[in-house]
């Protein structure tokens, strides 16, 4: 996105479309009165140190700050004019953090437009980001008498006057933003909360619920819900939500502050941005903001990386491979593009090009253990389980606590038919964490099932299957408890644990007949010991590229 | 922040530079914004020598050089042969009401040679003496009291030296299976190598001090006692081997009224962690059902500091945590049971946090009025955006005025806190970058004095006017240690102050919690408004309850496990007749 330093007039238009897409009367040129001297704003235009900003960014807000210093000095300035250029110079230092020089000029525009929401409410926005409580409720009080129904200042003076402790206040924005819009995620949200305060538990349960259904992605109101629920006493509810609570909250949707985000420039900046969103799990906004870095800035291949990594985890694998082709071309021995082109590869089953690619990587960077887990898994893939091994082998020894390391490594050596070395892989790293339910279930599965009678403890592997299952009760899961069960001389248990795997909805036909034999040689016993079948005792892949039957009738093994 | 009411004397007066606490702490700072840099030092205020008063050590920090791999950044050696800042013990030599410290580190054995961040005290061996461990970046140090003002260096015999590389940023000693010696809890902050010595930049595209997002967290690790002052790492085995979060703030109590003590560690911008106890000895994290893995909006917040005590003088423990600027520090009130909930708002805790960065942070009775105020120390950790071109990029520049929240009287939705700064004086509200405080009762007065430590400045030692003749008592809980006769702090144990016709009032013994910084474990009452004291009691960190006759006014008495009015007995269980 390319952005003219100055800009005012098509500011203007946007702004004006802006606020009729949201329903606004904005003050238009005809309300204008013609002016009997030139307007002048009650603040000096500030003037931010800019020493040590990226060159783009002062570029901008010098380009910006000159159109406006010219408009200033202009005898025959509009008013209204005046007053959007300097929102605009707002808008620009908001975007970058320049807060005080923002408010100053927000409170300039609005002097000069005092029938304007678009500043009271910027600055009310500001004066919020900042903890500026005070100076928050006023501005926003301002922008709600023009515009009352101006649905995020509503939502912002709910929440200050939260944080200010005046909780009747707060139930007030909050009644009325429910009557603007009673399905709103930020309304409902600011509803539970206001409930929460006022000890209405129930409630506020009302508000969270209908809250998630809306935007399910929004995994934070796990948390205010799971909080309600405790209120209420019921703490299996409570712990319900809780285990599902995240980092993703709601926001009042607010064209005027995703305007001011538009204003970021700089490659920096919007890495930043994505960065943020990246870690909170947000991954298309990482995507999106990443995007903008790469339009700002084509050449970086950085930004590129960054794009191709949250396009990645947003399920787009083929437009995050052209951006890792991009960048190889341009620089073939970029370590971060050659990994994470490998590693898609390695997720798509093109496995020889991923070894090729890792391999490349791996010489740059002999410690770097993150390429070296893509490929040993790439070479497992690929059926080279002996590669396989001595590369997580040494990512394994490495990393005590990394449990698909621990697994993938365990698993590896059983399927080379390794089954004492495999044994102790899984069982140390399970020691070390005896909550992993990857470990607990990849042990199980081989104490159930391996090949090596002697390695086989079927009633250890009843209790960590057990305990896998009880946690998560996919196929994968139960067929190692039958297993475990069956191993145990406990047949009719195995029997019944795998029809229930039968029985599970979306099951295939062809599912059903495998697992139907299985159980009905399990009723048939006892005994009913697995039988020696190496494929028995390697639990499914902790990743995705070996999908077994499980997998494709809907049931991973994660 | 209101304006000083007319003739209101400022509560708080930094007597450092006089009392000859000349330590000034030393970033090391080399113009790159290292992350390491604006994290500061510790402290503690402890009586090292056994006579009585309070002694001290302060944390120093260090130039940093690439380590011999590159793949690090790695302390230069510390000490006065290389002329190098180092971590000083400052010994309490007043006399006839005189304060009067004197730099006891050359005589004392103490040689620290890490980047000093936090400090931790407890009785290691059993002598009754209070030792010191020094959470460095770096390999940690303890070190064993002689009971003569030196010391002797346990890191190799104790193993609990921790990583070369790792960034130790405190801990707290404990006697988590109840056998008699002290356990210690070491928390971490984060990994830091080669490939993470990023350069962060700000929201307007400057260079500027890193977080700690992005960075893995470290591992925090228990050390159990053996019972002879060596430790094993017993982090595996007692079920905390999870992955690491960013710590920076822990204190060991009785969070769930299971009668063991329980850990809440306070993670920077990560969930929180409360280990409970579980019967078999290991520790599962209940904080998320607990309320208090975040805040009640289910945001995790920069947890820095924290504090533990009866905020609401309702006779149990609540939890107050520090953090950075946007967030509010955050309140937790114990409802019982194990369960805790958000009152920040409620208490009146919100709004004025907001504008700081807080770290150091303790319940204490400033005005001997009954009630638990709030001292909060502060200091950002990311330069301004907005700055002038005067600005020298680095911790100085980082500075903060420190926080006073006074407890009033309970209004009709429970106790409120006022943001009443002001009374802390001049020096308590400079704009300085503060990081670590430890309380204490320094000048034996019976106030709660602070020991403050800053980044590339002078520590602060205030020392409380406003309880100058106020009636007080104080206590020093102290139970069996391992050695024949000796008695060590009971570090963990909870005392209630009883009276006719109204309810005790209720503290707790020990030296963690805060930032960084080990405290007095004594413990002082106020009595003015208290009625007739009719006892103590004390509850022990096993959860058994002992009752003592009301102790003198005016000083300390110690209160010694099994000396009691009667045989400490089961919580709960019927008093007998005194």
């Amino acid at each position: 996105m390319n952005r003219p330093t100055s800009s005012c007039l098509s500011f203007v238009c946007g702004l004006a479309l802006l606020c009729s897409l949201a329903g606004f009367t904005t003050p238009s040129a005809a309300e204008s009165e013609p002016v009997a001297e030139a307007p002048v704003a009650p603040e000096p235009l500030p003037d931010p140190d800019l020493t040590g900003m990226e060159p783009a960014v002062q570029e901008l807000l010098t380009g910006e700050r000159q159109s406006l210093q010219r408009l200033t000095e202009r005898d025959d300035a509009d008013r209204l004019l005046l007053a959007d250029a300097w929102g605009e110079m707002g808008f620009v230092y908001h975007a970058h953090g320049l807060l005080d020089s923002a408010a100053s000029c927000y409170r300039n525009a609005e002097s000069l437009a005092p029938a304007d929401f678009r500043w009271p409410h910027s600055l009310g926005a500001l004066e919020r980001e900042r903890s500026r409580l005070e100076e928050a409720r006023e501005a926003l009080d301002r922008t709600l008498t023009l515009v009352p129904n101006d649905l995020p200042a509503i939502l912002y003076l709910g929440d200050v006057q939260l944080s200010l402790g005046d909780i009747e206040a707060a139930a007030e924005a909050s009644r009325k933003a429910l009557q603007i819009s009673d399905s709103s995620p930020a309304v409902l949200n600011l509803a539970g909360r206001v409930a929460m305060h006022q000890g209405r538990p129930a409630d506020a349960v009302k508000h969270f619920d209908f809250a998630m259904r809306q935007v399910p992605g929004a995994d934070r109101l796990q948390y205010e819900l799971g909080m309600a629920y405790r209120a209420l006493g019921d703490l299996d509810k409570a712990r319900e939500h809780l285990a599902k609570a995240g980092k993703i909250g709601v926001k009042p949707p607010d064209r005027l502050l995703d305007m001011i985000d538009s204003q970021k420039t700089g490659e920096r900046l919007l890495l930043l941005e994505g960065r943020r969103a990246f870690n909170a799990g947000d991954y298309a906004a990482a995507a999106e903001a990443f995007q903008t870095a790469v339009d700002a800035e084509p050449e970086s291949l950085r930004a590129r990386v960054n794009l191709a990594s949250a396009l990645a985890y947003s399920g787009s694998a083929v437009e995050a491979a052209d951006e890792l082709i991009y960048v190889l071309e341009r620089d073939p021995e970029h370590h971060s593009a050659l990994y994470n082109l490998g590693a898609i590869h390695r997720s798509a089953g093109n496995h020889d090009k991923a070894i090729a690619l890792l391999s490349s990587a791996l010489k740059q960077d002999e410690e770097d253990d993150g390429v070296r887990y893509e490929l040993g898994l790439a070479y497992r893939g690929a059926g080279d389980l002996d590669a396989a091994a001595k590369h997580l082998e040494r990512v394994a020894d490495g990393r005590a606590l990394d449990a698909p390391a621990q697994h993938t490594y365990g698993d590896t050596l059983a399927r080379l038919g390794r089954y004492q070395e495999a044994f102790e892989v899984l069982r140390d790293a399970y020691q070390l964490q005896p909550e992993d339910g990857l470990l607990a279930h990849g042990l199980a599965r081989l104490l159930a099932a391996c090949p090596d009678p002697s390695i086989r403890n079927g009633p250890v592997a009843v209790d960590l299957a057990t305990r896998v299952v009880e946690a998560s009760p996919s196929i994968g899961h139960l067929e190692t408890l039958a297993l475990a069960l069956a191993e145990s001389g406990r047949c009719a248990e195995a029997a019944e644990v795998q029809r229930q795997i039968v029985a599970m909805p979306g099951m295939k036909p062809a599912g059903i007949a495998k697992y139907s034999v299985v159980a009905q040689r399990y009723a048939e016993g006892p005994p009913c010991r697995p039988e020696v079948d190496p494929s028995l005792a390697a639990a499914a892949e902790p990743d995705t590229e070996d999908e077994t039957q499980e997998s494709a009738e809907g049931n991973g093994d994660r | 922040m209101p304006a000083p009411a007319p003739g209101s004397e400022p509560w708080l007066e930094d007597v450092a530079k006089d009392v000859g606490l000349d330590f000034v702490q030393w970033s090391g700072a080399a113009g790159r914004l290292d992350f390491l840099e604006m994290m500061g030092g510790g402290c503690a205020l402890f009586d090292a020598d056994g006579d009585g008063d309070l002694d001290v050590y302060l944390a120093q920090g260090a130039l940093l050089r690439p380590s011999d791999d590159g793949k690090t950044l790695v302390p230069l050696p510390k000490g006065e042969k290389g002329g190098l800042p180092m971590d000083r013990f400052y010994r309490n030599e007043s006399t006839d009401g005189t304060l009067r410290f004197v730099d006891a580190t050359g005589a004392s054995g103490l040689v620290a040679t890490g980047y000093g961040q936090g400090v931790a005290t407890g009785d290691v061996d059993g002598d009754g003496l209070l030792d010191v461990f020094v959470a460095n970046y770096g390999p940690d140090q303890l070190w064993r009291s002689r009971g003569d003002g030196t010391f002797e260096d346990l890191t190799t015999s104790s193993a609990i030296a921790g990583d070369d590389r790792g960034w130790s940023a405190g801990g707290t000693f404990f006697d988590a299976e109840g056998d008699g010696d002290l356990d210690l809890f070491v928390i971490s902050y984060v990994e830091w190598t080669s490939r993470d010595d990023r350069r962060c930049y700000d929201a307007s595209s400057r260079l500027n001090f890193c977080g700690p997002e992005g960075y893995q967290g470290a591992v925090n690790r228990f050390y159990r006692n053996r019972g002879n002052g060596t430790f094993e790492d017993a982090t595996t085995a007692a079920g905390m081997l999870l992955d690491g979060l960013p710590s920076l703030g822990v204190v060991a109590f009785d969070a769930n009224e299971d009668h063991r003590l329980d850990l809440y560690v306070a993670n920077d911008g990560q969930v929180n962690r409360l280990w409970l106890q579980q019967p078999s000895g290991t520790f599962r994290d209940e904080a998320l059902l607990a309320g208090l893995a975040v805040n009640g909006r289910g945001m995790a917040e920069a947890g820095m500091g924290l504090a533990a005590g009866d905020a609401d003088d309702d006779g149990d423990l609540d939890l107050f945590v520090s953090h950075l600027e946007t967030e509010t520090n955050t309140l937790y009130a114990d409802l019982g049971g194990g369960l805790f909930e958000d009152r920040t708002l409620a208490y009146g805790l919100s709004a004025d946090s907001l504008a700081f960065t807080s770290f150091g942070t303790v319940f204490a009775d400033l005005d001997l009025d009954g009630r638990l105020d709030l001292p909060v120390v502060s200091g950002a950790v990311r330069l301004p955006v907005e700055r002038t071109p005067d600005l020298v990029p680095g911790p100085r520049s980082l500075g903060q005025a420190n926080q006073l929240f006074v407890h009033l009287a309970d209004g009709p939705r429970g106790p409120r806190f006022e943001d009443r700064s002001e009374l802390g004086g001049k020096d308590f509200l400079r704009l300085e970058t503060s990081r670590g405080l430890a309380l204490g009762d320094i000048d034996g007065d019976g106030d709660e004095d602070l020991l403050v430590t800053q980044i590339d400045a002078p520590v602060r030692l205030f020392r409380n006017r406003i309880g100058d003749g106020k009636p007080w008592l104080g206590v020093r809980v102290l139970e069996p240690a391992g050695r024949p006769d000796a008695l060590r702090d009971a570090l963990g144990a909870v005392v209630s102050l009883q009276r006719e016709g109204g309810a005790p009032r209720v503290r707790r013994a020990a030296t963690d919690g805060s930032f960084a910084c080990a405290s007095d474990p004594r413990i002082r009452f106020a009595l003015e408004g208290f009625g007739e004291v009719t006892g103590v009691s004390v509850r022990w960190t096993d959860g058994r309850e002992e009752t003592f006759a009301a102790p003198q006014p005016g000083g300390y008495t110690s209160l010694v496990r099994g000396r009691g009015l009667d045989e400490p007995r089961p919580a709960g269980s019927v008093s007998p007749q005194q």
